[in-house]
C-alpha cells in the first residue's frame, strides 16, 4: 500500500456556527477513528440541530483517503450538492442534510501516535497536559473575531449596565 | 446588587443543566430570591428539571428575543418544585425560571436567524430588576459563541462544569482562556461523572495547576442522578446523598 499524505495525521472536525461561520465546539480524532456523527448521545459527534438525524453519518479513513459517508435520508451537502458519501480534503465544510448544521473537517499536523494527549490513564494513574499549541491557536482564532473585539471593547459599558 | 453566574461546559451530557437546577434550588432554599435563564435556545432541557411542561409556558426566552413579550413575562414561578413548602406573602426564598422553547420551529429559526444579543444583555438587567433577584444563574449552550461569551463577559463568576475527559479539559481550557481575556478573573471548576477509582486529590491538583482555577467539587459518577435523567430535583429528592453534600459546598462558596 502506497503511503498517502495525511493518512497517517489526526483530524479535527468543527462545528461552525450557521451564520457567522465560526467554530463552535470541535472534536480531535486519532487517524485509525471512525467517527459517528448524529444528534443522539451514543455518537462521537453530538449536534443537537433538530434537522440532523439521530445516527446521520460517519467519517473514515480508507485506503487512500478520508471519507464521509451518509447513513441518513438527509444525506450530506457539499458545495451545495446532495450527496450521499464523498472524499473528504482539508479544510472542507460539509452540512448535515439540507438544513442541519455544518461541520469543518481539518487535518492536524504531526502523526497521530506522536499527538499529545490531553489526558492519559495508565492504570489508576493519569496524566493531564493541555496542548498549548492548540488552545493558543483556537483562542487566537476567536480573539480576532470581529464580536469577540466588540464585546471586549464594550466591556466597561456592559459591566456599568449590570451594576445598575 | 444582585449576583450574576454563568455555567458553563464546553461539551453537552457534562451534566451542566442538572448542576444549575440543583444549585439554583439550594440557594433558594437558602432564603434567596433565584432567577435561572436557559439560554440553551438550540438544545433547552433545564425547565424539565423544574417540571415545567411546554403546555404551562405562556412565554419563553424566544418570545423576548422576537419582542413578543417582556422577559418577565416569561419568568415561571417554581419555587414550589425547588423549595416545597414556603410563604407565598414572604418575598423569599423565591425560583424563577425563563425556560427557552421547546418548538422545533423556534428553534429552527434561531439556528438559521441568530437573534440580538444587546437585546438578551438588556434582558438579564430587566429581569434582575423586575424581578427583584439576589442571584441570576445562566445555563449557556455548550461551546463558545457570542451569546456564551456575552453571557461570561457580564457574570460575577464563571463555573466551568467537565468531565475528567481530554475533550473536555482541552475545549474547556479555550473558554477558560477566553473568559480572562474578557476579564473574568472569578472562575471556579466542577467535575463532574467523576468515575470510582480515580486518585482524586491528584486529579483536584492536575486540574487546578493546569487551569490556575480552583476545583469547587469532584462529583461523583451517581447512579442515582443518571437515572433520574434530568426529570427531578436530585437534591430535593436525596437531601442526605454524598452528592448533595458536594452541591451544598458548591452552593457556600456561591455564597461567600
Amino acid at each position: 500500500m502506497t503511503s498517502q499524505p495525511g493518512e497517517d495525521r489526526p483530524i479535527l472536525l468543527e462545528l461552525l456556527d450557521s451564520s457567522t461561520g465560526i467554530p463552535q465546539r470541535s472534536w480531535r480524532f486519532p487517524a485509525d477513528a471512525r467517527i459517528l456523527i448524529g444528534r443522539s448521545e451514543e455518537n462521537d459527534v453530538v449536534v443537537s440541530n433538530p434537522y440532523v438525524s439521530r445516527s446521520h453519518a460517519y467519517v473514515e479513513r480508507t485506503a487512500t483517503s478520508w471519507q464521509v459517508v451518509s447513513i441518513s435520508s438527509q444525506q450530506i451537502v457539499i458545495d451545495g450538492k446532495r450527496v450521499q458519501q464523498a472524499v473528504l480534503a482539508d479544510r472542507m465544510t460539509l452540512r448535515l442534510g439540507a438544513q442541519g448544521s455544518v461541520l469543518r473537517f481539518g487535518l492536524q499536523s504531526g502523526p497521530a501516535d506522536s499527538a499529545r494527549k490531553t489526558l492519559s490513564y495508565q492504570g489508576d494513574e493519569f496524566y493531564l497536559e493541555l496542548d498549548r499549541t492548540q488552545l493558543n491557536q483556537e483562542v487566537r482564532e476567536i480573539e480576532e473575531e470581529d464580536f469577540f473585539q466588540r464585546l471586549a471593547s464594550n466591556l466597561a459599558e456592559l459591566r456599568r449596565a449590570r451594576d445598575g | 446588587m444582585a449576583k450574576i453566574y454563568s455555567i458553563h461546559s464546553f461539551r453537552g451530557g457534562t451534566g451542566k443543566s442538572n448542576l444549575t437546577a440543583n444549585v439554583a434550588a439550594l440557594i433558594a432554599r437558602a432564603g434567596h430570591r433565584v432567577g435561572v435563564i436557559d439560554t440553551d435556545i438550540q438544545s433547552p432541557g433545564i425547565h424539565v428539571i423544574f417540571a415545567v411542561r411546554p403546555g404551562d409556558v405562556q412565554y419563553a426566552l424566544n418570545d423576548f428575543l422576537w419582542r413578543r413579550c417582556r422577559i418577565e413575562e416569561a419568568a415561571q414561578d417554581v419555587t414550589a418544585t425547588a423549595v416545597g413548602r414556603f410563604d407565598p406573602a414572604a418575598p423569599r426564598p423565591r425560583l424563577f425560571l425563563i425556560p427557552s422553547s421547546v418548538k422545533t420551529g423556534e428553534i429552527a429559526r434561531v439556528l438559521r436567524e441568530g437573534y440580538d444579543i444587546g437585546l438578551l444583555n438588556d434582558g438579564i438587567q430587566q429581569l434582575i430588576r423586575a424581578l427583584d433577584l439576589d442571584y441570576l444563574l445562566i445555563d449557556t449552550h455548550p461551546g463558545v459563541n457570542e451569546e456564551t461569551l456575552l453571557s461570561i463577559a457580564i457574570s460575577d463568576r464563571l463555573l466551568l462544569v467537565m468531565r475528567p475527559d481530554s475533550q473536555d479539559f482541552q475545549g474547556t481550557a479555550v473558554t477558560a482562556e477566553l473568559a480572562r481575556k474578557l476579564d473574568v478573573r472569578d472562575m471556579i471548576l466542577v467535575l463532574n461523572k467523576v468515575p470510582a477509582g480515580v486518585d482524586r486529590a491528584l486529579l483536584k491538583e492536575q486540574v487546578e495547576s493546569a487551569y490556575q482555577a480552583p476545583v469547587a467539587a469532584m462529583l461523583p459518577l451517581s447512579p442515582e442522578m443518571a437515572q433520574l435523567a434530568s426529570s427531578g430535583l436530585f437534591a430535593l429528592r436525596h437531601p442526605d446523598h454524598p452528592l448533595t453534600q458536594e452541591l451544598a459546598r458548591i452552593v457556600e462558596r456561591l455564597l461567600t
